[in-house]
């Protein structure tokens, strides 16, 4: 079973629509400073994005932090912040104790595929030998060079950029079902807002 | 030969293969104006421009097609010098479309990205015809930083540090700088007269580049210290990885790091002149990476094309770990690949030269849960493959001389250990690039070059406590706006 979102640029550049089938289902909304609001429609469930992480902001980054309902809010206008419940850094995140990378290239996919493909895949790596995101700096300056050469299994697809017709469309195979919605959303931020 | 729409919308234009595996001439053709005019327009000039996040030194793509697509080729060519020293040689040298600029344009959705390295190449061309001022440099803060080592992260660092004022001497054991950039491309990648008019313009602002001088044996690193107000090594990849098969003494076994540095680092046009290596009909390589690609291809040049070469990878062609598009060019050029081979041992005639290689085969097996494959050979498959010449390229570690000389604390594989502010284990010296982590690309050599030159920066002047990293500072001072409005005012360093 396999998981699909579609996010579409809209209605001002800054915002965005998530579609689940025809259906939508959250909307994506430009916060304060350099972050977004991921606002769910079914509960109103709020969360900001920011791309600080670990302390620093970070490009190919983003950190999720569940929005507190707050009786003043509406007097105040402020939103609380809770835990982080979701963190891409630099392009890679941890889920039950694995790690996946976004935008990579999985095992068995020749390279020259990949320079010529438009499909994004999100990868397991099944052999990272990390066992934290926080940990990669101190070994690994080359991060983003050597990184992009961990490959994995595919669960995941992402293609077309968010203000074309389409949309862009996120698939996922069942293991990222519960954290489809940030993956999503995030992907969208990071490669398709344009 | 034309390579249909690699990359933009006109053709990536490239020598054709049965010419240019006879000669060094650069492989890869520049647009012309009008097609730089036309690409530029492409761009989106993304509110959020990811290009830039892809890029190691923060080059301001989408100002630089901005003013390009204009035909404003002299605001185009600011903007990138702005953060990156090396136009030419990274235009060249990146793979754009692994993982960088091109790779993460938003326009690659629809299969066509910008051409974002032949537009920044044609810039940096042409203000090789058409003169631009030195970028700013703040007032002379009083200080003097010696920097070790003229490779990309020493060239990057240097320049920097002078553009925030410092008296800036470079040493280079060499007789020639550039580093990696000068002996380790071949000239059919980069043409060594870019490098070397970059090279130039560094030292017109001012940075004093001395060679011939191997700090740690003509001057010790103590007495370089006393001199200075600080230290950055730079010295890079050096240690090769030999393979320890029965006949590697053999003559005709040639490290292929020795052999680059000894076609390229006098001048290739020396070299031709006076040639060192016979290398005979049938020449194998041992490797997978990027450097066996460009230890078979120059020897097929140096060959006139003539020869046999082949390439033996452990990897399946799938993994191999190189720029697709050189593993593609090779192809054109006659270089036979062998994938899953690994070699055994090598035989020799009575004079003690090489003449055969006996390869086994393997697989790919994950012996235990941790999934990651290991090569297991694969019994009573082992070929014999005749060899005039056997080049091994399987790796190089830090250059691990001046840590070992002078007792600066190691890491893994003699790397010198930095903490995140790239302060080393003693005083006042700081290391950046391949010395602390291993090969990496050009640009990412530049990135900690740069990030580097910062620290010593903060260091000299008291402002470590107030240090903001280059990508937030971008990332908050939203030059987009500046940029719409045409308004430069790149009156400092990026300070």
């Amino acid at each position: 079973m396999s998981y699909e979102f579609v996010i579409k640029k809209r209605p001002k550049d800054s915002e965005a629509i998530i579609f689940s089938g025809k259906q939508e289902i959250a909307k994506i909304k430009k916060h304060e400073g350099f972050s977004f609001k991921l606002i769910r429609y079914k509960d109103k469930q709020e969360w900001v994005l920011s791309n600080i992480v670990d302390g620093q902001r970070r490009p190919f980054s983003y950190a999720v932090r569940k929005a507190i309902n707050n009786s003043s809010r509406h007097e105040t206008g402020e939103i609380h912040l809770g835990e982080e419940v979701f963190v891409v850094r630099e392009q890679l995140f941890k889920h039950k104790g694995k790690f996946y990378m976004l935008a990579s290239h999985p095992e068995g996919k020749s390279w020259i595929d990949y320079v010529n493909s438009s499909t994004r895949y999100i990868s397991r790596l099944d052999n990272f030998p990390y066992p934290n995101l926080s940990d990669i700096d101190h070994g690994h300056y080359t991060l983003r060079h050597k990184i992009k050469r961990f490959r994995g299994t595919s669960v995941g697809e992402a293609s077309g950029l968010g203000q074309h017709e389409g949309g862009h469309r996120v698939r996922l195979d069942k293991e990222l079902a519960d954290i489809g919605l940030f993956i999503a959303t995030i992907s969208y931020l990071l490669y398709a807002s344009g | 030969m034309v390579e249909p729409n690699r990359v933009g919308e006109f053709p990536f234009r490239k020598a054709d293969p049965e010419k240019r595996k006879t000669n060094f001439s650069e492989v890869q053709q520049p647009y012309s104006e009008q097609e730089v005019m036309k690409e530029a327009e492409r761009c989106l000039l993304c509110g959020t421009p990811v290009c830039i996040d892809a890029c190691p030194v923060l080059l301001d793509v989408r100002g630089m097609n901005e003013a390009a697509a204009r035909g404003d080729f002299k605001t185009s060519y600011e903007r990138i010098r702005e953060t990156n020293p090396l136009l030419g040689v990274t235009a060249r040298c990146c793979p754009q479309l692994q993982g960088l600029c091109e790779d993460a344009c938003v326009l690659k959705w629809s299969g066509q990205p910008i051409a974002i390295g032949l537009i920044q190449r044609y810039i940096a061309d042409w203000e090789r015809k058409h003169r631009q001022p030195p970028p700013s440099i703040a007032q002379d803060t009083g200080k003097k930083v010696s920097v070790i080592g003229t490779g990309p992260a020493g060239l990057a660092a240097s320049d920097l540090l002078r553009r925030y004022g410092h008296k800036v001497t470079i040493f280079e054991s060499s007789n020639m700088a550039g580093g990696t950039a000068w002996y380790g491309v071949p000239d059919y990648h980069l043409p060594k007269e870019v490098l070397i008019d970059e090279i130039e313009k560094v030292k017109l602002i001012g940075v004093d580049i001395r060679t011939n001088i191997t700090i740690g044996k003509n001057i010790p690193l103590s007495q370089l210290l006393e001199e200075n107000d600080a230290i950055l090594i730079t010295t890079g990849s050096r240690d090769t990885v030999n393979l320890d098969v029965p006949g590697s003494n053999l003559k005709g076994v040639i490290s292929g790091y020795e052999f680059l540095e000894t076609v390229f680092s006098g001048g290739l046009e020396n070299y031709l002149r006076k040639p060192k290596y016979d290398l005979g009909n049938d020449i194998l390589v041992i490797g997978g990476g990027d450097t066996s690609l460009d230890c078979a291809r120059t020897a097929l040049r140096l060959t006139k094309g003539k020869s046999n070469v082949t390439v033996l990878c452990l990897h399946p062609k799938t993994e191999l770990h190189v720029d697709p598009i050189m593993l593609q060019e090779a192809d054109e050029e006659g270089v036979k690949f062998e994938f899953l081979v690994q070699a055994k041992s090598f035989q020799g005639d009575r004079k003690g030269h090489v003449t055969h290689a006996i390869i086994n085969n393997v697989q790919m097996v994950a012996p235990d849960d941790s999934g990651k494959k290991s090569p297991v050979v694969i019994p009573n498959k082992e070929f014999k493959m005749k060899c005039s010449t056997l080049l091994i390229a399987i790796g190089r570690g830090p250059n691990s001389f001046l840590q070992k000389k002078a007792g600066i604390n190691t890491g893994m594989h003699n790397a010198i250990a930095i903490a995140d502010d790239f302060k080393t284990s003693m005083k006042g010296i700081f290391a950046a690039g391949d010395v602390t982590s291993g090969e990496t690309l050009v640009v990412k050599a530049m990135e900690k070059g740069r990030e580097a030159a910062q620290r010593v920066h903060e260091y000299l002047m008291n402002l470590e406590s107030s240090h903001v990293s280059f990508y937030e500072r971008y990332y908050t001072d939203m030059s987009y706006d500046r940029m719409l409005k045409g308004q430069e005012e790149l009156s400092g360093p990026p300070d």
